[in-house]
C-alpha cells in the first residue's frame, strides 16, 4: 500500500477567500484600502493556485519572495496544508523528484573534490599548527637560551670569584705573620681503626613475666 | 551568408567569426566565450607555476651554494675570536685554568637615539674615560668605534643597564689561571689569539677545545661552558702550593739557578706535584721570560749524579752478580782506561776499605759501585739501560719533552770508562722526570710506569668520561729487588749522606746526588747539580719526592744540604694531606709524652 499526500486546490481556495477577506478588513492599515480587498483577494486566490501547481521548492521561493512585500506575504503565508491521506493505484508509483543522475565522470569529480577538501582542510591545520609550534618552540628555545648564558655567566662569575678568593687566602697565610704554620707530622694524630667487633649478643632475657603487672 | 552575419549585431565579440559562419556556428562560438576566458586565466595561473617552478629550480639548482653559503653567514652566531676551552681542575677539583667572558664595546653614533653628549656622560660614568674625550671618538666614525677592551661581565651589565642605543658589547672568551704561577708549568698558557703556548693547554688542546658546534644547533651567545666535562689533572694543589713556595725559597737561598720538586705516585704515575723555579704568571705570558716557558724537569737532560747508584745497585742485584749481604773493596780511587775515579770524600777519608752495599750507598762511595757494576758484561749492563727507558722519552703527557741520551753500544760495550761512569751516574742524561720514573719502580715493586698530570674528562659528577691511553706498565724489577734496595736508601736517611731528610717517626729512604756539570765547553766544570730523592713510607712504598736544585751557589751545596732538607719538608707535608700513618720508631720526645700520659 503506498500512501501519498496530496493537496486539494479547489477545498483549498475557498476557506483561503473567506480567511484572506476577514483578515483584509480587520487589518488596521488596510482601513481606509478596503476597496481594493476584494481585488487582492482575487490576486491572492491565483497566486494560490500557481503555488500549488509548482513543486514544493518552488512554493519555499515564491513565499519567501511574498515575504518581501508585505500583503502578498500575508496571502500565501496563510496557505494552509490540509493534507490527506489517498490511496494510490497499485500500478502508479509516485516517484519522488529524482536527482538528476550525473556522469560517472563527474561523479568522480565531486568525490575527489569532497576527499581534496578533506585533505585540504586536514593540511591547512596541520600546517598551521606546525606553524605555531615552530614559532613556539623558537620562543621557547631562545628565552631558554637566555636563561642558560645568563646562568653560565653567573657560575663563570662565582668560580672566579671562589678561585681568586682562595688564593688571596693562600696568599695571605704564607705571610710571615698570619699565625699559620706548615704541616707537621708531629701536630697530627693518626688514628687506626678499630677491627670490627663482633656483634655483641643481646642478653638472654627470660621471657616468663614475674607475674600479672599493673600499671 | 556572409552578409546575413554581418547584419547580426555584434555585441561583444573581439574578433569576428569567420565569415563563413553560420548562425548556429556563431551561437556555438558565444557559448565558447566563457570557456576562452577560463583558458586565458587558466594559462595566467599556469605561466605563474611555471615562471615559480623555474624560478626555485634555478634557486635551488644553480645557485643553491652561494645561498647557502649566505645562508650560514648569517645563521653564524658572532663569531669570537678565539675558540673557548674547557675548565682544568686539579685533584680536589679547585678550577686551576678557565674561561672568562670579556667584553669589547663598540659604539654606532649614527645609531644614537639621544645626544652625544647625553651618551658620553653616561658613559664615562662606567667606563674609565672621560665625557670630553668620549664625544671626540664619537667624530671619528659613523659606526663601528672600538671605545673599549677587556670589559669585565660586571661592567658590561651595568653598560646594558643605561639602556642605551647605538652600543655593542662583544663576548670574548679569555683564559684565566686564578692560581697565578702556581701551575704555570704544568697547564702552559694560552695566547691573546687563543693558541696554546705550552703544557697541558698545548698537549691536550684536542680535548680542551669544545667540539665545533653543529649547524643549526643553538649555542648560547658566550660560549663559554658548552658541556659540564672538565679536565682533571692530578696534581693536588695544596702540594704543588707548599712544594713551590719550598722551592722558590730554596732557588734563593742558594741562589740557584733553578729547581724542580716532584711528588709522583709511584703506584699509577700521576704526578701529585711538580713545581718548577722560577716560573712566569700564564696569566701575564706576556711579560714572562720566554725560557721560562719551557719546564725543564721535562725538557732538559742532565747527569743524574749518585741518585742513579740505587738503580744500579737494583740492576746488579736483579742480575745476581751480587747480593744484598755481600761487601765490596772501596779502594778510594781507582783508574779505568787512564782515567782516575775518586769518591768525593777521598782527599778527607781516604780508602774506606771493605763495606757492606748497605755502606755504599750510605757514603755514596763512586768506587764501590765501580768495582760492583764491573761484574756486569758490560752488554747486558747495556741492555739493562735500554731495557729501562734511558735514552728515550718516558711518554709523559706535557709537551717538548726531551729524551734522554746514552752512548752508542759500541762506545759503551767497547771501553771500561762508560760503564764505569754510568755506575756513579754520569756520563750519560736524562729528565729529571725520567729519574723520577726510574725511582718509581722501586717504589711500586719493580713496574716502569708512565708518569702524567692529566686524569681525564670528568663530568659534573665528577666520574671519568675519558682517559687518555697509557701503556701498560712493564715489570723490569723484582719486587725483592726493590725492598732490598729501598732498606738499604733507608740507611742513607737514617744516619747516611741524606740525613736532612729524615721525618719523626716515619721510615723515608733517600739518595743524594751532586754531579758535576758539563761546561759548555765540554769539560766538568765547577757548577754542580744537587738532587735529593726519598721514596716514602718504606713499609708501604707508595710517593717518590724528587728535588733537583740546578747550580747552587757556596762551599756546602750538595745534594744533602740543598736538596735534602727542602725534600723533607715536602714530605712533611705529604704525609699529614695524604694520611699516611707512621710506620717509624717513635720519636724519643713522643716517647716520654706517652710515658707521662700513662
Amino acid at each position: 500500500m503506498v500512501f501519498a499526500t496530496e493537496f486539494d486546490p479547489t477545498h483549498q481556495n475557498a476557506r483561503q477567500n473567506a480567511r484572506q477577506n476577514v483578515r483584509l478588513r480587520t487589518s488596521p492599515t488596510s482601513g481606509n484600502a478596503s476597496s481594493s480587498a476584494v481585488a487582492f483577494s482575487a490576486a491572492a486566490q491565483e497566486a494560490a493556485n500557481r503555488v500549488v501547481k509548482s513543486d514544493v521548492t518552488s512554493s519555499v521561493k515564491s513565499s519567501a519572495k511574498s515575504n518581501v512585500v508585505p500583503m502578498q506575504s500575508s496571502a500565501s503565508l496563510n496557505i494552509g496544508h490540509p493534507a490527506r491521506r489517498v490511496r494510490l493505484d497499485e500500478n502508479k508509483s509516485l516517484s519522488l523528484p529524482k536527482r538528476p543522475k550525473l556522469p560517472l565522470r563527474l561523479q568522480l569529480l565531486t568525490r575527489f573534490q569532497q576527499a581534496s577538501t578533506v585533505v585540504t582542510t586536514l593540511l591547512v591545520t596541520g600546517a598551521l599548527a606546525m606553524y605555531g609550534s615552530t614559532v613556539y618552540v623558537d620562543k621557547s628555545t631562545n628565552h631558554a637560551l637566555l636563561q642558560l648564558d645568563s646562568l653560565q655567566g653567573e657560575s663563570q662569575q662565582l668560580t672566579s670569584a671562589n678561585e681568586s678568593i682562595k688564593q688571596s687566602l693562600a696568599e695571605q697565610a704564607i705571610q710571615e705573620n698570619s699565625g699559620l704554620d706548615p704541616y707537621d707530622p708531629g701536630d697530627v694524630l693518626f688514628l687506626e681503626p678499630e677491627p670490627l667487633r663482633a656483634a655483641r649478643q643481646p642478653a638472654q632475657t627470660s621471657l616468663e613475666m614475674p607475674g600479672p603487672l599493673g600499671y | 551568408m556572409a552578409v546575413s552575419t554581418r547584419s547580426r549585431p555584434r555585441r561583444r565579440q573581439t574578433r569576428a567569426p569567420s565569415p563563413r559562419s553560420t548562425p548556429e556556428q556563431i551561437q556555438d562560438f558565444r557559448h565558447n566565450l566563457p570557456r576562452l576566458r577560463l583558458i586565458s586565466v587558466w594559462l595566467f595561473l599556469l605561466v605563474g607555476m611555471l615562471g615559480l617552478g623555474a624560478r626555485l629550480a634555478y634557486l635551488q639548482l644553480f645557485i643553491n651554494d652561494e645561498l647557502k653559503l649566505r645562508a650560514e653567514e648569517q645563521q653564524a652566531i658572532q663569531s669570537t675570536p678565539r675558540a673557548s676551552r674547557r675548565q682544568m681542575i686539579d685533584l680536589q677539583g679547585n678550577v686551576v685554568a678557565m674561561d672568562r667572558v670579556l667584553y669589547t664595546l663598540y659604539v654606532h653614533p649614527m645609531l644614537f637615539k639621544k645626544p652625544e653628549a647625553e651618551i658620553a656622560e653616561a658613559l664615562s660614568s662606567v667606563l674609565d674615560l672621560s665625557p670630553s674625550k668620549l664625544t671626540q671618538m664619537f667624530t671619528a666614525q659613523e659606526s663601528g668605534i672600538k671605545l673599549s677592551t677587556d670589559i669585565s661581565e660586571e661592567t658590561a651589565k651595568r653598560l646594558r643597564a643605561l639602556r642605551l642605543d647605538g652600543l655593542d658589547l662583544l663576548p670574548s672568551p679569555q683564559r684565566m689561571y686564578p692560581q697565578g704561577e702556581l701551575f704555570a708549568q704544568v697547564t702552559g698558557y694560552v695566547d691573546l689569539e687563543g693558541a696554546p703556548g705550552a703544557g697541558v693547554e698545548l698537549g691536550y688542546e684536542s680535548q680542551l677545545l669544545y667540539d665545533d658546534p653543529k649547524a643549526g644547533e643553538p649555542t648560547p651567545m658566550q660560549q663559554v661552558t658548552r658541556d659540564d666535562l672538565q679536565m682533571q689533572l692530578t696534581i693536588d694543589s695544596r702540594l704543588q702550593r707548599i712544594a713551590q713556595e719550598g722551592l722558590a725559597a730554596t732557588v734563593a737561598e742558594f741562589n740557584a739557578k733553578r729547581g724542580a720538586l716532584i711528588v709522583m705516585d709511584s703506584r699509577n704515575g700521576e704526578i701529585v706535584t711538580m713545581a718548577i723555579a722560577p716560573t712566569y704568571d700564564p696569566n701575564e705570558y706576556y711579560n714572562a721570560n720566554i725560557e721560562y716557558f719551557k719546564n725543564w724537569a721535562v725538557s732538559d737532560l742532565y747527569e743524574p749524579g749518585s741518585t742513579f747508584k740505587p738503580i744500579n745497585v737494583a740492576i746488579a742485584l736483579e742480575e745476581g752478580v751480587i747480593s744484598a749481604t755481600e761487601s765490596i773493596n772501596d779502594e778510594g780511587r781507582i783508574f779505568v782506561d787512564g782515567w782516575p775515579i775518586q769518591n768525593v770524600d777521598f782527599d778527607t777519608s781516604g780508602a774506606r776499605g771493605v763495606m757492606s752495599i748497605t755502606d755504599v750507598m750510605r757514603y755514596s762511595s763512586n768506587v764501590a759501585m765501580v768495582r760492583m757494576m764491573q761484574r756486569l758484561p758490560r752488554g747486558d749492563y747495556f741492555s739493562w739501560l735500554q731495557k729501562l727507558g734511558l735514552g728515550d722519552v718516558t711518554g709523559v703527557d706535557l709537551p717538548g719533552e726531551s729524551s734522554g741520551q746514552i752512548k752508542e753500544k759500541e762506545q759503551f760495550v767497547g771501553g771500561e770508562i762508560e760503564a764505569a761512569t754510568t755506575a756513579f751516574g754520569q756520563g750519560f742524561s736524562l729528565t729529571v722526570l725520567q729519574l723520577a720514573q726510574l725511582h718509581a719502580t722501586l717504589a711500586n715493586g719493580g713496574k716502569l710506569v708512565t708518569p702524567h698530570v692529566v686524569r681525564g674528562l670528568v663530568n659534573a659528577q665528577n666520574e671519568l668520561t675519558w682517559k687518555p691511553e697509557r701503556p701498560t706498565p712493564k715489570q723490569v724489577f723484582s719486587p725483592e729487588t726493590t725492598r732490598q734496595v729501598l732498606a738499604m736508601m733507608k740507611a742513607v736517611v737514617d744516619d747516611g749522606t741524606g740525613s736532612a731528610a729524615k721525618v719523626e717517626g716515619y721510615q723515608i729512604a733517600g739518595k743524594t746526588g751532586t754531579a758535576q756539570k758539563v761546561t759548555e765547553y765540554g769539560t766538568y766544570g765547577d757548577q754542580r747539580i744537587t738532587s735529593f730523592v726519598s721514596i716514602a713510607p718504606v713499609s708501604d712504598p707508595r710517593y717518590v719526592v724528587l728535588a733537583v736544585i740546578d747550580e747552587p751557589q757556596g762551599e756546602n751545596a750538595y745534594g744533602g744540604t740543598v736538596a735534602a732538607p727542602l725534600v723533607k719538608k715536602m714530605l712533611e707535608s705529604l704525609v699529614v694531606l695524604e694520611g699516611v700513618a707512621p710506620d717509624g720508631a717513635i720519636a724519643p720526645a713522643d716517647e716520654k709524652a706517652i710515658e707521662a700520659l700513662e
